[in-house]
């Protein structure tokens, strides 16, 4: 299991980056490696080049502007976690960081490689569009809803980064997190995360359930769990058949809504 | 190939490397450091972990060329002299906490780094951190227990 031969390189910025990948059909950026070294480790991804991000100044940083937060491509979910700023604004964020992987991979995984990698089962894509995240590239600003479009796709051009992520506060707290998953140091089942907003109706986006994350804006728990039976796309892999994913994504989705409803109230 | 300046155990070595080669292949191959183990070179078992500014990280998922720069603590780092273990060690000994002893690097230095972050983590933290890290002789219910001692002296040392 070594890994095939490819060049590394290291650019100084985000502009030279670009110039990289667009200069060779088989290039990648390189952010934490946590998905693309085990890929191509396993040979289902061949690369020429590996254009390293992780240390681009443009790609880190988390802030708060008094609306939303701020959060570079390349900073690791390590600090994420451990961000006040993001358990402040975010704590929805903070608690799905909590439940991907484990820490010896956190220390290195970023949130703009999960974007990126766009797993089909990964919690952080579908709390991205529940948190309505807007993702922030080197030529436009997407919505995290228009930019996941399937298993591992993503509305991103080859030579287009992801600089950061701009994600309206919702510091009130009323959020939650529905994850099934076999083990530990898996990838989910299936999963929801759902968030009130200021309107008084909560967005709740589902993983595991289609190519790419169901979002479902409504306030009520039964709503939910029809609009997330109707609109499901399930699907078999290793951990459970598209049988189980059909059954288990609208009780989720309809737990989630109760429980941000149940904290309102 | 390209040049790196790696900080290991506290000492610094320039080495030229090849693009593709992982740190813990460099640390096993050239550096004759092989008490950081592989086992499933894709990230799941957690074998191979070693610290990198104070994180566990998977060295089988790490170029050597992106920890250019980087001080790198490897299990051969971790007792302080050839006679000694180090508490964490000396708590996986007491614990019986090793069985056939391929984990038990990896176990130690994810334990280590929690430790050196959390120096009284609960039971819940012990095992989100741990859940890391395989253990095919499924010995995990004294290693728990290891990483528990570990803390309860630490909490008895602290005044
Ligand atoms: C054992 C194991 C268990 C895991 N469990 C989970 C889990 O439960 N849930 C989960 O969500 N994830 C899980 N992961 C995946 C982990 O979260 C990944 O690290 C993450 O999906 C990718 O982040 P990265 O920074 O490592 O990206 P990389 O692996 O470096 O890159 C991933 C992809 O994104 C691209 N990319 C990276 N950065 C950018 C950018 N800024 N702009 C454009 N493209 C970019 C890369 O070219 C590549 O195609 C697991 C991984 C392992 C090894």
């Amino acid at each position: 299991m070594k890994l095939s031969p490819f060049t590394y390189c290291r650019p100084d910025s985000v502009a030279e980056a670009i110039e990289l990948l667009a200069g060779d059909p088989a290039s990648y950026p390189l952010a934490g490696g946590q998905s693309l070294m085990p890929a191509i480790a396993l040979k289902e991804r061949r690369a020429d080049l590996l254009v390293d991000i992780s240390r681009l100044d443009d790609l880190r940083g988390i802030s708060f502007s008094g609306t939303s937060v701020t959060i570079g491509a390349a900073e690791p979910m390590w600090d994420l976690e451990r961000s006040e700023l993001i358990r402040t604004h975010l704590p929805l964020l903070t608690r799905a960081l909590s439940t991907v992987a484990a820490a010896g991979i956190r220390s290195r995984a970023t949130l703009g490689g999960s974007a990126g990698w766009a797993d089909r089962t990964s919690q952080l894509p579908a709390t991205l569009v529940a948190l309505d995240a807007t993702i922030v590239s080197s030529t436009r600003r997407i919505k995290a809803h228009e930019f996941f479009v399937g298993h591992g796709q993503t509305a991103l051009n080859h030579d287009e980064l992801v600089l950061r992520f701009e994600i309206p506060s919702a510091s009130l707290g009323h959020h939650d997190l529905q994850v099934v998953r076999r083990t530990y140091i898996t990838w989910p089942v299936a999963g929801a995360a759902a968030v009130g907003t200021d309107a008084g109706t909560i967005r709740v986006a589902l993983f595991g359930a289609a190519p790419a994350p169901i979002l479902i804006v409504t306030s009520d728990p039964a709503d939910a769990a029809e609009q997330a039976s109707d609109r499901a796309a399930p699907f078999d892999d290793e951990h459970a058949t598209s049988t189980y994913r059909q059954r288990v994504i609208p009780v989720l989705a309809r737990r989630a809504v109760a429980n941000v409803l149940r904290v309102e109230t | 190939m390209k040049v790196i300046n790696l900080v290991i155990n506290g000492k610094s070595t320039t080495s030229i490397v090849g693009d593709r080669m992982t740190l813990a292949d460099y640390l096993r191959d050239e550096q004759g450091l092989t008490g950081t183990r592989l086992g499933c070179e894709q990230g799941v078992c957690g074998a191979c972990t070693v610290i990198v500014r104070k994180r566990p990280v998977r060295a089988c998922l790490y170029l050597a060329v992106q920890a250019d720069g980087q001080e790198i603590e490897t299990i051969e780092g971790l007792a302080p002299n050839a006679t000694e273990l180090s508490p964490i060690q000396d708590a996986f000994r007491q614990g019986h906490a090793v069985q056939c002893g391929f984990c038990t690097s990896g176990m130690l230095l994810t334990a280590k780094a929690l430790l050196d972050e959390n120096p009284n983590p609960d039971e819940d933290t012990i095992r989100d951190w741990m859940h890391g890290n395989i253990c095919r002789c499924v010995g995990y219910q004294q290693i728990i227990e290891a990483v528990q001692l570990a803390a309860e002296q630490n909490a008895t040392e602290t005044p």
